[in-house]
């Protein structure tokens, strides 16, 4: 009886989500001209400009973004997958604290394409800002980000980043 | 020449979509199915990536996925739970007809409401009484002198009833003209005489909302006639010969986590002292599921690149859609039966798959009528 209730009673086999919890960095800060840099083993993440948002909403979201990036990479890394690159998102956020009108600038290539799609603009899409009620073009952020083993410092995107939308 | 590679864009988008599945949509599925409830924080996140309106055109501020595209992500999407994947992406039933057949000024104002909020739009022709037989639908649309219609009668076993913003309603003028009496309407939830009922405690899907909507004199604006009664009928075929490739898709989605979950039960599962993967028997159950998923996912990408390419071949996504959902419900009944005694209870995913599954051999036009359909494009 116990044998059959132990070769009966497995452990169901759910996915164990992925931890959310966002790392800090408390020594980061403003750096080369960027308001906040995140940096990570194998990204980094920088607020190239924020508009009508509070400071900690900003570096908590860089962060947050530095941690996926740095997974995401870690994981492309592991199956031969990653490609160096940069990519700078520019992004209103509106009144419900979505990000709306992303311009989106990459380095060219199929490779940069895929990763940046995959590892930094789809979790940028799911961010949530506080709800104001205020005009949606009031509130902006631009970020940049890059990953890659050659990433490491301060990312340098194509020379034509486009300015949020005003 | 056939190329079967798939571009880096669309590896990262299933790849996108596969991480969605298993952060967000895998994690609350077994919960959702028990509840019978619906989860809208990540109804609200698959919207924010695209998800929820892959085809909607870029114009109107959508995705402007291909239909092969929207394949991948609903493949993806479904893995983790079809009743989930059925109401993130029936707003696709809903649009159709609007992109098909809507005038510019409809166009952006249905299809823009549906890019910039996270809302539903669900689509209505069945009723109590006609499910199979669409063209015998008796939902009566009265057509006043300004040219809009007053609604009245049911629909039924409507997807995300409950939650809609609004409904592409076809109607009929005169029930006794059957296809050549059948309009199709945009109407509002908010508009005075439409009442949806409760949320249908089903077998499987339990998690996709589902409900009766009823119409009593309800007014529509001539405004929000979308095709008058004549030319509802054929909106509502060419409809489906659209939407039916994506529940192929759904089906391949189920039938990957049904194979994936037996080859992992099956090598850690011991009898007469070895895994049960060592058994031919469970072999021969594990290669059928193989088979099926390569047969089904050439079909339904066949059928979404005739889309793509403007190729018209109705019975190719009728092929699409009856081999998917008869391979899905085989195959889910097979997961059972891998998993033994351990299949038959909730603890294990694959009791869920086999309950998710029926309904795919029944909506959006069941494996019986599919078989017409076939038969009659071919025997003319």
């Amino acid at each position: 009886m116990c044998l059959l209730l132990l070769s009966s009673c497995a452990p169901p086999r759910d996915v164990v989500p992925e931890s959310h919890d966002v790392q800090r960095t408390p020594s980061a800060g403003a750096e080369g001209g960027y308001e906040y840099v995140a940096r990570r083993p194998l990204a980094v993440v920088a607020i190239a400009e924020s508009r009508g948002l509070d400071h900690e909403v900003v570096t908590g979201i860089a962060d947050r973004l530095a941690n996926s990036l740095d997974v995401c990479a870690t994981q492309l890394a592991s199956e031969g997958r990653l490609v160096p690159a940069a990519a700078r998102i520019a992004a209103h956020i509106d009144r419900a604290g979505t990000p709306t009108g992303l311009a989106l600038t990459l380095t060219p290539g199929p490779g940069p394409t895929a990763n940046a799609l995959v590892c930094f603009v789809s979790p940028f899409k799911l961010l949530h800002f506080p709800a104001a009620d205020v005009d949606p073009q009031s509130r902006g952020l631009a970020v940049e980000a890059a990953w890659g083993g050659s990433a490491i410092g301060v990312p340098t995107p194509s020379p034509t980043v486009p300015e949020p939308p005003r | 020449m056939i190329s079967f590679d798939l571009t880096e864009e669309q590896n990262a988008l299933i790849e996108t979509a596969r991480r969605f599945t298993k952060e967000r949509i895998i994690p609350v599925a077994a919960q959702c199915d028990r509840d019978s409830r619906f989860p809208m924080d990540v109804f609200k996140d698959a919207w924010k990536l695209g998800f929820v309106n892959p085809t909607l055109d870029a114009e109107y501020g959508g995705a402007g996925l291909s239909d092969l595209d929207s394949t991948f992500v609903t493949e993806e999407l479904a893995y983790g739970c079809t009743g989930i994947q059925t109401s993130i992406t029936a707003n696709t039933l809903g649009l159709t007809p609007i992109r098909l057949a809507g005038t510019p000024e409809q166009k952006k104002k249905y299809l823009g409401w549906l890019s910039s909020e996270p809302i539903h739009c669900s689509y209505a022709t069945t009723e109590p009484g006609a499910g199979s037989d669409v063209a015998g639908m008796r939902t009566k649309a009265t057509k006043q002198s300004d040219g809009s219609y007053v609604l009245s009668g049911q629909k039924a076993w409507i997807t995300n009833a409950n939650f809609a913003s609004f409904f592409t309603i076809f109607a009929t003028e005169n029930a006794e003209l059957r296809h050549k009496g059948i309009g199709s309407f945009l109407v509002h939830r908010d508009a005075k005489g439409v009442s949806v009922g409760k949320h249908e405690d089903k077998l499987g899907q339990r998690a996709s909302d589902t409900a009766v909507v009823t119409l009593d004199d309800v007014h529509v604006p001539a405004a929000q006639v979308l095709a008058p009664p004549g030319h509802g009928f054929k909106l509502a075929m060419e409809t489906f010969n659209q939407t039916r490739p994506d529940i192929g898709a759904g089906a391949l989605g189920l039938m990957r986590r049904c194979l994936d979950e037996c080859v992992a039960y099956a090598k850690e599962r011991k009898t007469f002292g070895q895994p049960i993967s060592q058994h031919q028997l469970v072999q021969w159950m594990i290669a059928e599921m193989a088979i099926r998923i390569e047969a089904t996912s050439l079909l339904v990408r066949k059928a979404a690149w005739n889309l793509d390419q403007g190729v018209r071949n109705p019975v190719v996504s009728s092929y699409a859609k009856a081999y998917g959902a008869d391979s899905a419900m085989a195959t889910a009944v097979d997961a059972v039966q891998v998993f033994g005694g351990n299949g038959y209870v909730k603890e294990y995913p694959v009791e869920k798959l086999m309950r998710d599954a029926k309904i795919l051999q029944i909506y959006e036009g069941t494996s019986q009528i599919q078989r017409i359909v076939i038969a009659k494009n071919i025997l003319g």
